[in-house]
């Protein structure tokens, strides 16, 4: 779901800025598509938390976040793109996926969490955000900024993002590892062998 | 405000060293967590290998003191209360001679009857204890001869085939594994209501198998586990426990053509147990 509204949404900025020439509602689908990324990386992080306060934070964070991204469009003039609610989400995400790793560290468990998909899929988040921060910081200035600088902005963003993308196809591979972890106590008997002839 | 005054050289040195930091920090973090979760499952699972290392010495020595006082009282009952009450019996025909002689007729028999009744029960409560077959043949005769006896009583149609058998447990082992075997056939004799129940046997270079098939209402391997934890199924745990001693494992299951059920046993060759 997650991946189709990424795919939506970037076909709708490309269409809004290079073939209706209309950078206002690429601008809104941007802001549209922050919300929407935002709600679907925190019901995720939702089933992953234990605390029932992190839990509870996490959902008043939900209609807060909705309700700045709306004063922070109509705030503006529409004609740059304010990075302040991505920079907030990502420092949400940053501190609650903190929260998420040293909440695993101090629960006991025979298999580790490393063997698990979530624990991947929040370490291809963590990377990503933690990689992209200062990318997100930084990128209102690299519009006077010169053609090098540019570049190397989009070098960087690229390879966070490729980074990111690596991690969590790991995950799904994890995710068989930790299957075969399950299998490993299971009987199995050799199968060269008779048994049933009686 | 450094933002917007800062050039491109800044702006480019900024954004490289906040992201290696950031990522580095990332990194660190991940690290971390990993390491210090490998080290408490590690220690967990020392602490585990330790406990589990204590209820195994545990365990065999409850069960080898168990297993020697059966001996010892099959021992005593063969050698000392046999002999006995065959000395009683003799005693009491001799009486014969000095009594009216319908009644001592009467009563000599009975006493007879009864003596010779207890000389049997005896024997038979000695060879439950430990079965001689099984101390002076091993396993497989064990096995056997039980499995004939069921088959015996017409009620059950019961066998027991020993593929391969040539390198034997030790004694020991045999004892512990015959008495699962034992276990495992009275709960199905109790409680199935099986028309047939087979035992067969295989074994490979570690581990010899011994599988138990009936028709009747079984278990299955959850189920065997949940009654194992339950504070019923006495004789289950039992069972539990006897095959930890081997270091053996037990597996409950029902065939895919869903007709009769399995019970399998692997005992590793090379044990531990002393």
């Amino acid at each position: 779901m997650y991946t189709v509204i990424q795919a939506v949404f970037s076909f709708l900025c490309y269409y809004f800025i290079y073939i209706s020439n209309s950078y206002s509602n690429y601008i809104l689908a941007l802001r549209v598509h922050l919300v929407l990324e935002y709600l679907f990386i925190a019901l995720f992080m939702y089933n992953m938390l234990e605390s029932g306060k992190a839990k509870t934070g996490l959902l008043i964070s939900l209609p807060l976040f909705l309700i700045y991204n709306i004063y922070d469009f109509f705030s503006n003039d529409n004609v740059s793109f304010s990075n302040n609610p991505t920079l907030i989400e990502f420092l949400i995400f940053i501190v609650l996926i903190i929260f998420y790793l040293f909440e695993k560290m101090k629960v006991n468990q025979e298999t580790p969490a490393y063997s698990s998909i979530n624990f991947w899929l929040n370490v291809g988040l963590f990377v990503y955000f933690t990689g992209n921060f200062f990318y997100i910081l930084l990128v209102e200035n690299s519009a006077t900024a010169s053609i090098a600088v540019k570049n190397q902005l989009i070098v960087i963003y690229c390879i966070i993002t490729i980074m990111k993308n690596l991690i969590l196809s790991f995950a799904f591979v994890k995710n068989d590892i930790e299957d075969s972890f399950k299998n490993k106590n299971k009987f199995q008997f050799p199968q060269d062998l008779n048994f049933d002839t009686f | 405000m450094y933002l917007l005054q800062a050039d491109s050289t800044g702006i480019s040195r900024l954004m490289l060293i906040g992201t290696l930091g950031m990522l580095t920090l990332a990194t660190g973090i991940i690290a971390f967590v990993i390491f210090h979760q490998r080290k408490i499952i590690r220690y967990q699972m020392q602490m585990k290998k330790l406990e589990s290392e204590k209820q195994q010495i545990l365990l065999n020595a409850s069960i080898r003191f168990q297993e020697e006082e059966r001996q010892r009282i099959a021992a005593d009952l063969h050698d000392d209360a046999g002999p006995l009450l065959a000395t009683a019996r003799l005693y009491l025909n001799e009486n014969l001679v000095n009594q009216e002689k319908a009644q001592q007729l009467q009563s000599i028999i009975s006493a007879k009857q009864i003596i010779d009744d207890a000389i049997l029960l005896i024997r038979n409560i000695s060879h439950s204890l430990m079965p001689p077959t099984l101390k002076n043949f091993g396993l497989e005769s064990a096995s056997t001869d039980l499995f004939q006896k069921i088959s015996g009583s017409g009620v059950i149609n019961a066998s027991a085939r020993f593929h391969d058998y040539r390198e034997r447990l030790k004694v020991d082992q045999e004892l512990l594994v015959f008495r699962v075997i034992q276990e495992l056939v009275n709960n199905i004799l109790k409680h199935s209501n099986a028309g047939f129940i087979h035992l067969t046997q295989n074994s490979n270079n570690d581990n010899l198998y011994i599988r138990i098939h009936h028709d009747g209402k079984g278990i299955v391997q959850t189920e065997f586990e949940k009654l194992n934890e339950s504070a019923q199924g006495l004789g289950l745990k039992n069972i539990a426990s006897r095959i930890k001693v081997l270091n053996g494992r037990i597996y409950f299951e029902i065939d895919p053509s869903q007709t009769y059920y399995k019970i399998t046993l692997e005992v590793p060759k090379e044990n531990k147990f002393v």
